[in-house]
């Protein structure tokens, strides 16, 4: 039948939907405390994990705080309160690099079915060192490290949960480029057939891109307040996004300045191919040059593919593309329909 | 235009609507949490399909005018 694409759409986004917000995240940790430790003292370090089986898997549990060179150090003491929380108590020896010097020491902590975790720690020199004979050394020790089993998602400091935006805030933006260059394609095409019906589809597409422009903008910006700081950081990609929206805009302004419908269309159709052709370099490429973004892909932030290492995110996230795209397509074919409908009724 | 808003109008709270839950939660419970997240995408599927089934109806309407000012010429 001829509307398959619409089905499909629903089904891909319900997918998206469903996969998206049922499939869990990794197990990880929230936080250690405290962070800074002072050398030739006894600590206990308070860990908090997040999707973490800490007390079932309390047989497998093994913590310890490894140096630079690679050599560890164990606990003398570990105590699973909850599944998501314990206290982990170490000797620490003194520091063997000079007073001033700040070291850096990775928390390891693992299980067999959360696999392990990592935090970094710095060690700073002690006040005055407990010449205690319980004291402990570095070890030269070979250890087994776990991955987590199971469908998750990425842990993402910061990010957490809200990482399951990435199948709704991204593949808004990349069914806005899809439609908007469909729609100076038909721009385009309009051109070469000189027919009506091509100007209004063309308006239909591009009314489409700006609403997922905008609802982009609005999705990135509430995405922004809870991970960033704020709704607007002046982001690089955030403020050329702006720009660019704005740009898009134009078109419809220049629309509405015209009288007569084929001037109308010819100008506007050729404004449509400069607006979408401004778009990706300032979205895409520019974000890439800027020296500071907290954007994924943009100055020196890293991309949720990195993460993404056995592809769990992929697998939802090019479906949800499609189903955003095919679903803004039902829409805009609505509204080119119904201005058809009425440029039909008026000419009658 | 008026569809384009409504629907523009209807996505947004939707897609608004499973954030403003996740900031609610605390990090912490994710055992008491994984209960609520059902009721988000309850939520979510209820929106969305009632979007869907206004876009359906849209859908025939227009067929059906198209239809009869096909019949007419």
């Amino acid at each position: 039948m001829k509307n398959w694409w619409k089905i499909l759409g629903v089904l891909l986004l319900l997918y998206a939907f469903v996969a998206g917000l049922l499939i869990p995240l990794k197990p990880g940790l929230l936080g250690v405390e405290p962070t800074i430790l002072e050398a030739g003292k006894p600590v206990t370090l308070n860990v908090e994990g997040y999707n973490t089986f800490l007390l079932s898997q309390k047989a497998g549990l093994q913590a310890w705080l490894v140096r630079k060179d690679g050599k560890l150090l164990k606990p003398t003491k570990l105590d699973v309160t909850s599944e998501t929380q314990l206290a982990v108590s170490f000797n620490l020896p003194p520091k063997e690099s000079a007073p001033s010097v700040v070291d850096t020491l990775q928390l390891v902590l693992d299980n067999p079915q959360d696999g392990h975790f990592t935090r970094t720690v710095f060690v700073k020199q002690g006040t005055d060192s407990l010449a205690t004979a319980a004291t402990a050394t570095w070890a030269n020790e070979q250890v087994q490290l776990h991955e987590s089993k199971g469908l998750a998602y990425p842990f993402m400091i910061n990010n957490y949960e809200s990482t399951r935006n990435l199948f709704y805030h991204v593949p808004m933006w990349f069914a806005m480029f899809i439609i908007g260059i469909a729609a100076a394609i038909v721009s385009g095409i309009y051109f070469y057939k000189r027919d009506s019906k091509h100007d209004l589809r063309a308006e239909a597409l591009s009314k489409m891109a700006m609403t997922l422009g905008l609802l982009g903008l609005v999705t990135g910006a509430v995405w922004a307040r809870h991970t960033w700081g704020e709704y607007w950081s002046n982001d690089p990609k955030q403020v050329y996004t702006a720009i660019g929206l704005l740009i898009y805009g134009g078109y419809f302004v220049l629309r509405s300045s015209f009288e007569d419908p084929e001037k109308r269309a010819r100008v506007s159709a050729a404004y449509n191919i400069f607006a979408i052709s401004t778009l990706f370099p300032l979205l895409y490429i520019l974000p890439k040059f800027a020296a500071e973004s907290s954007h994924p892909g943009a100055g020196s932030t890293s991309t949720f593919s990195t993460v993404d290492v056995d592809n769990t995110m992929r697998m939802v996230f090019y479906p949800a593309i499609l189903g955003w795209t095919l679903l803004a397509l039902w829409v805009a074919d609505l509204s080119y329909r119904t201005a058809r409908l009425r440029d039909k009724l008026l000419d009658s | 235009m008026l569809i384009v808003i409504k629907k523009a109008l209807a996505t947004l709270s939707l897609l608004l609507l499973p954030l403003t839950f996740l900031l609610a939660q605390n990090d912490q419970d994710f055992m008491r949490s994984t209960g609520k997240i059902y009721v988000v995408l309850a939520v979510v599927l209820t929106i969305f399909l009632g979007i869907i089934i206004y876009l359906i109806r849209l859908d025939r309407k227009l067929t059906k005018l198209e239809d009869q000012i096909k019949n007419h010429e």
